[in-house]
């Protein structure tokens, strides 16, 4: 990574970690007072190193692990706050990363919810990978 | 968990606890958000997951 890409990357946490959702190069841009072209330079190689995802054809981040760019069905509860995240692996990252909370996974008929506190997981439960570790990146929106 | 797969049709893959994943978690994703954050090399990526018991083909990245 350059510099700059370090600084976008760090940038992109920096503000998904603080509430953000709808990251794009422009917001990016904005929030540091970069050149937009410059940032969107700099999310393709991020992007091709597989350090982020982004949505096909555009400049918005897609996942930033553990975090999710997007809305999706697994939810992480702070206090007030909360977060998308990209699967059940990540929501609890996200707690690990932030402090304890709520880990949410929405279903078509129902809810999981894990509490984590003092570093315990509650009620006990498991976590299924489909995709080997080697393969994860083939196809990070299906993994 | 093994009859939802097989019936699906999806292969087995890999189940372990969400305790197993949130306290791997803290170190695989230990220094994430910082500017120093550097891809962790293979070897060091599956000690991780050796760490935490996560081992076999599953968890091979060579």
């Amino acid at each position: 990574m350059t510099p700059f890409d370090r600084q976008v990357r760090a940038q992109i946490y920096r503000l998904i970690a603080g509430g953000a959702l709808s990251v794009d190069a422009l917001v990016i841009a904005n929030s540091r007072g970069w050149d937009t072209p410059e940032v969107e330079s700099s999310l393709n190689r991020l992007a091709n190193e597989h350090t982020i995802a982004l949505l096909e054809n555009a400049y918005r981040v897609w996942m930033a692990h553990p975090f999710s760019g997007v809305e999706t069905s697994y939810q992480a509860v702070i206090g007030g706050q909360s977060w998308y995240a990209n699967c059940a692996w990540d929501v609890l990252a996200i707690l690990a990363l932030l402090g304890d909370g709520e880990a949410r996974a929405s279903g078509p008929a129902d809810q999981l919810v894990w509490k984590v506190e003092d570093g315990q997981v509650s009620p006990p439960g498991i976590v299924h990978l489909l995709v080997p570790a080697k393969n994860f990146w083939d196809d990070v929106g299906f993994t | 968990m093994k009859r939802w797969l097989l019936q699906s049709g999806k292969d087995l893959g890999y189940v372990a606890s969400a305790q197993t994943f949130f306290e791997m978690s803290k170190d695989w994703y230990a220094g994430r958000m910082d500017e120093t954050w550097e891809r962790p090399t293979l070897e060091t990526a599956e000690a991780i997951f050796s760490k935490h018991g996560l081992t076999g083909d599953f968890w091979k990245l060579n």
